[in-house]
Parts: structure tokens; sequence; C-alpha cells
């Protein structure tokens, strides 16, 4: 059904020029022509493009995204589909090019909501380009170009969310388009083709955090699939629609480059036969509705044909209730299954995961983040690219220090799904 | 402990869990007329106060004596 060929475009070098065109590994970008089309959008009062590459002494703060410059070259529909109203035709078909190694950074200092509880977050992520790795393990190994906005506060929220995103898109379009009718140094095939029936069936199911209760509204701010935040019943995907960025926004880069992922992938039709993705959404606000969602994710497994699942979620307090529980409900229709899951700070004198089931007895930590990221101070920066003041506590908006300055200890930020840690046990 | 996660609150020990509405409102429903919201949640508090003279051995999950449909 679905066949996605993969086009890669390595990118070694990055530069402005007078004209965006990739060509043997170095990327020049007509940044006065992106900047004007930019600012044709009256909510953006000014923009500036940055360029930040590895080992640099830099650090990129109030990052909203980073996203993977793709474009669809053959085949239905357009990366990204849904967020920012673009089309939302079903994607994971044809061809779709890519510029490997490079960022395209969401600079901007735009809360996702103005929801009191929240605080409105403005340090979603930060990033620190030094060290191979050290500090922002994905994101400082990549050559980020960073689309920095100043966006009219005085609209409304979700309107300075789209205008900014929008913004960061286009740039990413903008790149990628730059490859069109190159030949790729790199192809992949991505397809889920007939295997020996008796490899054992295996499914991926993502859980994803959705904004509706902190923002109020269906349309809150996060990540989107297909365009849609709000919560949602489980959806089975898929994993080439993953490939298409059908899953956007707060960490798209990591979406359309989830190790894990391309790893079950590879190995299908090898020593397993992937089946495919369901997608389920967490933070349903009462106890029936988060039972509903992870007994229905099992039986969508199971529908699938599945004989075993791999249940990921980087979520955690209320979020993780649906988590933990999809991996039970699995477990209990005799799906084996193996968690991955993210700890909490075990400082705080609570157990490693909220809510320890018996039934979920196989589990993958990715580490625990804020603990050992106390660990050490971290030295000054040459330069900033974004706000120049970073908050130490979100929780209370308490702290702040400079940007460039030294920092206390290193945080890689409050992103729900980011894959990027410096505890992470997956080797970006 | 009153609670719209019951299930969370009975595995941290709490020995008396009294089962309530959601997340963002525990002991109400603003879907309800305004006197049937208090009836609401003056069941969820009644069935609080007479949990504490009950003797329970293990985490106990009590539930309020209405049939709402409250989790729609």
């Amino acid at each position: 059904m679905m066949k996605l060929e993969l086009g890669s475009f390595p990118v070694n070098f990055v530069r402005f020029g007078s004209k965006t065109q990739w060509k043997a590994g170095v990327l020049e970008i007509d940044r006065d022509g992106l900047i004007i089309d930019i600012l044709k959008d009256s909510r953006i009062k000014s923009v500036a493009l940055e360029l930040a590459s590895p080992g640099d002494s830099v650090r990129i703060t109030t990052v909203r995204d980073v996203i993977e410059p793709r474009i669809k070259v053959e085949g239905p529909g357009v990366v990204y589909p849904g967020i920012c109203g673009r089309d939302v035709t079903t994607v994971g078909r044809g061809r779709t090019h890519r510029l490997k190694n490079v960022g395209v950074v969401e600079v901007a200092a735009v809360p996702l909501y103005t929801n009191p509880g929240m605080g409105g977050y403005v340090d979603r992520t930060l990033i620190d380009m030094r060290g191979n790795g050290d500090l922002s393990p994905a994101f400082s190994r990549l050559h980020n170009v960073c689309v920095v906005l100043d966006v009219d506060e005085t609209l409304d929220v979700h309107d300075q969310n789209h205008a900014a995103h929008l913004a960061a898109l286009y740039v990413s379009d903008s790149l990628g388009n730059a490859t069109r009718h190159l030949v790729p140094p790199e192809i992949e095939t991505f397809e889920l083709g007939e295997v020996d029936p008796d490899l054992p069936k295996i499914a991926y199911i993502l859980c994803q955090h959705s904004p509706e209760h902190h923002a109020g509204s269906v349309r809150g701010w996060g990540d989107h699939l297909y365009g849609l935040t709000r919560l949602h019943s489980p959806w089975v995907i898929h994993p080439n629609e993953l490939l298409d960025g059908a899953l956007s926004f707060d960490n798209s880069w990591g979406f359309v480059n989830n190790p894990l992922l391309n790893e079950i992938y590879f190995r299908h039709g090898v020593d397993l036969n992937f089946v495919g993705c369901v997608v389920i959404r967490t933070r349903w606000s009462s106890q029936a509705e988060k039972d509903v969602t992870s007994q229905q994710a099992a039986k969508t497994a199971r529908m699938l044909g599945a004989q075993g699942t791999v249940v990921v979620g980087m979520v955690g307090g209320n979020d993780f209730m649906e988590a933990i529980r999809t991996a039970q409900a699995c477990e209990l229709e005799g799906l084996a299954t193996t968690f991955v899951v993210l700890e909490d700070d075990p400082n705080e004198g609570g157990s490693a995961i909220l809510e320890p089931l018996p039934e979920v007895k196989s589990i993958v930590s990715v580490g625990v983040g804020r603990a050992e990221q106390k660990a050490a101070p971290v030295g000054p920066v040459e330069r900033v690219i974004g706000g120049n003041e970073l908050t130490l506590d979100l929780s209370t908006g308490l702290g702040n220090v400079a940007a460039d300055g030294t920092l206390p200890f290193f945080r890689s930020g409050l992103a729900w799904t980011s894959l990027d840690s410096r505890t992470s046990c997956f080797d970006y | 402990m009153i609670s719209a996660i019951y299930s969370l609150a009975l595995t941290t020990g709490a020995p008396r869990v009294i089962q309530a509405g959601r997340i963002e409102h525990v002991c109400g429903d603003p879907s309800l007329s305004p006197e049937q919201d208090r009836e609401f949640g003056a069941a969820i508090v009644e069935t609080a106060l007479q949990s504490l003279t009950t003797r329970v051995s293990e985490p106990t999950l009590f539930i309020p004596d209405q049939d709402r449909g409250y989790t729609d």
C-alpha cells in the first residue's frame, strides 16, 4: 500500500549566498530573499536568520521546534501535513527529498497557550552547540539555520503560534526545495512488504501528549498529527506517514529521525514483521477515558495482528497513566510488550516511575534527565541566538540567568516529547 | 483522598480513596445544573466523611452513592 523513497542530500557546510542551492554537501542560503518573503506576513515584526554549526560556542534559546528540511517530489501530499493549514492528504508514498544534518530552528518567545497554570513558558528547549553532543546530543550535531522571530504579541496566542511556525516551515520548505530537481546521493526505500509468516509481528505504539486541557481549547498548540492536537482515540498510522512528518511540532526533526522506529523498520523481514503504528493521546482528564484509550490501543494492536508491542511514552505525571496502562492492557491482551519511558527525578523521594503496574515487566528507561542535568555547571558561550535570559525553575518562573553565562546546570528544556536528553540511551 | 484518577491514588497507599469527577473539576460537574452539581459534590464529600469512620485494612476505593454517568 505504501512505498516511500527517501532521497538524502548530506550537508557538511552552510553559508549565506545570493541563491538557495545545494551542491556537493554545501548548502547556500539566500538570506535576504527569505527575509523579504517572511515579512510579507504582517504578524511578524522582524526576523533574522542565523547559523550555528556543530562545535560553535553558541547557545540557542527560546527554541520552539527543530525541523528537518524535507520536500515531497513525487506522490500525494506535502511533508508535515495539516499543521498551519497545510494539505491534509495522507502522506507516506512516492518520493521525499531531505537535507541531511540540517535543522531549521524556530526561535521565538511565544508561549504555546496562555493558561495561568502553565505560566506561559517560552524557555521550551535550549541547544548548546559545543562538545560534540555532550549537552544537546541530537541538535548540536546539526547545521542549524535559526529563524529568529519577533511576533506581534498583541495577537491571539494561537495566531502568534501559527505565524511563528509558518515562517519556520517556509524556510524549511525553501531549503528542501533546492533539492527538488537534483539526483540524491543516497536513496532508501521504505516499504512493509510480505515477509516470512513465522516472524513475530510487532506494533509500535506512540503515546503523545495532547495540550487540550492545558490550553483549554481543542486547538491548543502542541504535537500535531495531521494538524490535530486535540485528544483523539487510538489512531492507526503507517510508519511511512511518520517519516513524512505526519507527527510534527516541538521535535519535528526527532519525529522523522526516530532511531527506534528506523531500527524496527530495518528489521522488518529480518527477524520481525512490523505490522504498523498506533498513536494514542495522553492527558485525558478522567480515569474512565484513560482506561478506554489504553484498552482500545491494545485492541487495535491486536487487530493489526501484533503479537508483541513496543510502547513509547516520553511522558510523566498525569500523562504517564495512559502510557503505562497501554503497556499493561497489551500484556493483558497477550501481547509481549516493552515499555520505553523516562524516569522521574529520584532526588524527589518518589519511585522511578509514577505508577508501577505488575503486568509491565519489560521497561527500558531513557534516563532521568533533570537529576543528571543538575550535576555540573556549564561554562559561558560567546554567542546567544534567541532570548538573552534563561529561567532556572520553570515551575515557579524564578531564577533568571544570562543565557551566555555560566549555567549552574544544563537542562535541555521542557519539551513534552523531546528525544534530546543528555542522558538518553539512544546514540545520536 | 478524593481523586479523579483513583487508580493512581490507590497505588500511593492512601487507605481511603473516594472516586470523584474529573481532574479539572474533582468535586463538581459544570455540565450539570447548579442544583445537580451541588448534589454531585455533596455526595462525594459525604462519602469521604463516611469513609473516615469505616475500618479498612488496605487501600480501599469508595464510590459515591449516585448514578449520573459523570464520566461521559
